[in-house]
């Protein structure tokens, strides 16, 4: 593997970032730069991000290097320790900024300004500079200094209110995708900055606010409030109810489940696939849509049919006719899955702590694209490189803040 | 005086369903003109509502969502008027063209000519099937940027396979480790987080295309298997897995460390708040937001790992107190706290929350067919060139501009491409009359 700062000839080539970010959003938006070929420096308290702690492990014992979310969301790093609540760290991070063209950060509104590096300063050192602000409700706004978690960004930005069980209470999504979802989009709002800046030389402060990313997301929240613009309607938790009689949710099988979704154009494709005489018969008559008796009739045929066969073969078969039904795996299914191993998702990498691991690999293919040319980060592990080589430190200047605190 | 990033920029938008066209509108907002090119023999379901003609019945029994036209009426032209496309179709060129008729793939490939992206989200045979694929397109324009967004790649055994991002999320071990924590997996409901995730990265990847030509003078190809893009989401979980072996199972509202952290019940009708405690400090807040209540003082709540063996009984306690609350209460007096919480907001909340409107976030915006409404607005704020905000089109609206002005077609062209029947603002029967 390259141990390269920057990827030679990749599209996002010369494109310098600091990163003063921690956990997922601000480290996810940088990582999406820095694996396709920017410079990041990632700058972390000297504690160590968040994420260090949050695991998963490989054993009981929280190493700090062996974190699975801090390597894989600091790919393509090189790390540095700063605190910016310390004088030291202050002007450390202001003769950093001389050398960047993007700033990520994601500390309270303000914090920055307060230390005299938020982006009002930073634009007089450099002009084009383009700083990206990350947090849970945006730069202001009436709960601008209120605290968010992926939990609260789905209740209070996502169609949250609707997922889930009309008898029960709502329920979230998988892990942290909407923490993701904030450091993705980021990304792409930074990268159209930057191209600004490249055509102008003029840099700009975007500002992140996670609850907006998810209100005007797609995964339905966006089309509802138009709805609800549109008709006053509101979507309720109908959890396994299906928008029409046809099969539509999570179903059992032999080996596990299978998700299945039948709008009305793809029931001859259900057809063809359960070649059942009393199914085309129900569903023959145009009105099925309309009939209440459907749904039950129709489990009957499906239900055994399932039983009989793993998810992996319902899928293929369902598949052969279009009929579109997957396999419910789990992520360790996926480790293991002849599609994903072909394409060839995970990569192999070598940690110098965590040894020999496995790490999703490109998000999309193009030409120059991707590149995993180093593991994330240890603590502190570029100190010498950037602060000594880079910026010219002395080893006596290096000692003092060292002892203050500030690395 | 800076540009949008974008400007100049022409973009053909072939996409269906929600993840192709919110990357398109993503684009169309930081500058390119997103020119959106339908059929009208190929009425795409789930992009414009679930069928071309809808009886004003049917809308009201479809219920708000599947039947989201503007005061339920699905009017004239109900394709232009149903909330789950118009949500994204913000400034957008409407071209209509029958690609599967050799003259209407002669006529996109004049369009590819004088045009830098196409973006499409379709099965993955459709694109080669159309006749216009990679090799065509490059061949045309040496410049030109391509980015598929199949479901699952354009290689593996599962590359043709065809559904929803639901189908996709399963495949690829979201699904598994989404829903209640103590219900069968049959009762998880269907979600379509992947749709969102793929169109923030194939706006990202079209930057990138576009920077790397702007140094190197070629165009490119993007291949962005939705599935492997989202799977980046959950990316720590594969690793795990990989090392370890270990079964990820879901934890519905809960979080691997943070505790407690759940979706509690407030007062009045299917109202809730969530709390998430991630501290020492954060537990302290939550027991002066309570009023400091006597069983919290409870040594044993005290640590994190107490709590976590406690979640149940706290999950009982932290309800007893909420179900008397209002959501909006609960929410304010944990932030005061410096607790995070908040109101799981519905739609009506969402309009009228001082947050979002002193941010600006809902803006109007006018369709053809639809009328006047406010819309969610821009998915972030900068200090940057002021993002596009263009009125809403009705379908092949554009028809004149696109054909004449960007492809060139001369005026017996553009009568021959009439003559043949692509150019209409309705939704056709194989033999041209309107559906």
């Amino acid at each position: 593997m390259a141990d390269a700062a920057t990827g030679p000839g990749q599209p996002l080539e010369g494109i310098r970032v600091l990163e003063l970010s921690q956990g997922i959003q601000g480290p996810y938006c940088s990582k999406l730069l820095a694996d396709f070929g920017a410079e990041v420096v990632k700058a972390e308290p000297p504690g160590g991000d968040v994420a260090r702690t949050l695991g998963p492990f490989p054993t009981e014992v929280a190493d700090p290097e062996q974190s699975a979310l801090f390597l894989h969301c600091n790919t393509n790093k090189r790390g540095i320790t700063l605190d910016p609540s310390t004088p030291g760290g202050q002007d450390l991070l202001r003769r950093l900024v001389g050398r960047a063209d993007v700033i990520v950060e994601s500390e309270a509104p303000g914090a920055l300004d307060r230390w005299g590096v938020g982006y009002e300063a930073l634009r007089s050192i450099n002009p084009a500079l383009v700083f990206t602000s990350i947090t849970p409700f945006g730069q202001d706004g009436p709960y601008a200094q209120y605290k968010g978690e992926e939990i609260v960004q789905y209740a209070m930005g996502g169609p949250m209110n609707s997922t889930g069980l009309e008898e029960r209470e709502p329920v979230k999504m998988a892990g942290s995708v909407i923490s993701y979802q904030a450091g993705n989009l980021a990304a792409t709002a930074t990268l159209a900055a930057v191209l600004v800046a490249e055509q102008s030389g003029e840099g700009s402060h975007v500002d992140v606010s996670s609850l907006e990313s998810q209100e005007g997301s797609v995964d339905r929240r966006l089309a509802f409030l138009t709805g609800y613009a549109y008709n006053g309607g509101e979507p309720k938790r109908e959890g396994t109810q299906r928008l029409t009689p046809a099969p539509m949710g999570v179903y059992p099988c032999a080996d596990g489940y299978v998700q299945i979704i039948t709008i009305p154009t793809w029931v001859p494709r259900m057809l063809a696939t359960l070649q059942n005489e009393d199914m085309e018969r129900l569903y023959g008559d145009p009105a099925w849509l309309f009939n209440p008796d459907v749904p039950d009739a129709t489990d009957e045929v499906l239900y055994p049919w399932l039983v009989e066969r793993t998810r992996n073969d319902a899928m293929i078969e369902a598949q052969a006719h279009s009929w579109p039904i997957t396999a419910v795996n789990t992520p360790a299914d996926v480790v293991d899955d002849v599609h994903f191993m072909e394409r060839g998702f995970l990569v192999d990498v070598e940690h110098p702590v965590a040894g020999a691991i496995r790490q999703p690999g490109a998000p999309f293919r193009m030409a120059d694209g991707w590149q995993l040319r180093r593991p994330a980060p240890l603590l502190g592990q570029h100190n010498d490189e950037v602060y000594r080589e880079e910026l010219g430190l002395s080893d006596a200047e290096l000692a003092d803040l060292r002892a203050a605190g500030a690395i | 005086m800076a540009r949008l990033p974008l400007e100049g920029v022409r973009v053909l938008d072939l996409t269906v369903v929600w993840a192709g066209p919110w990357c398109t509108m993503l684009l169309g907002d930081l500058g390119a003109e997103v020119i959106r090119l339908d059929n009208p023999y190929l009425f795409p379901s789930s992009t414009k509502g679930f069928a071309p003609r809808v009886s004003k019945e049917m809308a009201e029994a479809l219920g708000p969502i599947v039947g989201a036209f503007p005061d339920k009426d699905p009017g004239e032209r109900p394709w232009n008027r149903h909330a789950m496309f118009n949500c994204h179709a913000r400034g957008k060129r409407m071209a209509t063209v029958d690609l599967s008729k050799d003259s209407g793939r002669e006529a996109v490939l004049r369009l590819v000519e004088a045009s830098d992206v196409l973006v499409e989200n379709n099965a993955a045979r459709v694109l080669d099937k159309l006749g216009i694929g990679w090799d065509v397109l490059h061949a045309r324009n040496p410049r030109f940027i391509l980015l598929r967004m199949p479901p699952m790649g354009l290689t593996g055994p599962y590359h043709d396979f065809v559904g929803f991002g639901a189908h996709f999320e399963a495949v690829s071990g979201l699904t598994a480790v989404r829903g209640y924590r103590d219900a069968d997996p049959t009762s998880t409901t269907s979600v379509f987080h992947m749709d969102p995730a793929s169109g923030a990265t194939g706006a990202f990847a079209i930057m990138a295309a576009l920077r790397r030509r702007e140094r190197t003078g070629e165009g490119c190809f993007i291949e962005l298997p939705q599935a492997e893009n989202v799977m980046q989401q959950i990316g720590e979980l594969f690793v795990d897995a990989a090392r370890t072996g270990r079964a990820h199972e879901p934890l519905g509202n809960r979080h691997p460390t943070r505790a407690p952290q759940g979706c509690y019940p407030c007062a009045g009708e299917d109202r809730w708040a969530v709390i998430s405690v991630g501290s020492d400090q954060e537990w302290s807040g939550l027991r002066k937001a309570m009023g400091d209540p006597e069983w919290a003082a409870e040594a044993r709540f005290a640590t994190a790992e107490g709590r976590r063996d406690a979640h149940d009984e706290l999950d009982d306690r932290i309800s007893s107190w909420t179900s008397g609350v209002d959501p909006y209460d609960v929410f304010h007096r944990c932030q005061a706290e410096g607790v995070p919480a908040g109101p799981v907001m519905t739609e009506a909340d969402a309009f009228v929350d001082p947050h979002l409107r002193d941010r600006g976030f809902f803006r109007e915006n006018v369709s053809s067919d639809a009328g006047t409404h406010d819309y969610p607005s821009h998915l972030w704020h900068w200090t940057g060139p002021e993002m596009n905000w263009g009125p809403i089109a009705g379908m092949g609206q554009d028809n004149q501009y696109v054909w004449r002005e960007v492809a060139g077609l001369s005026e017996a062209e553009l009568e021959q491409l009439d003559a043949e029947g692509h150019l209409s603002l309705d939704y056709l029967a194989p033999d041209g009359t309107p559906l």
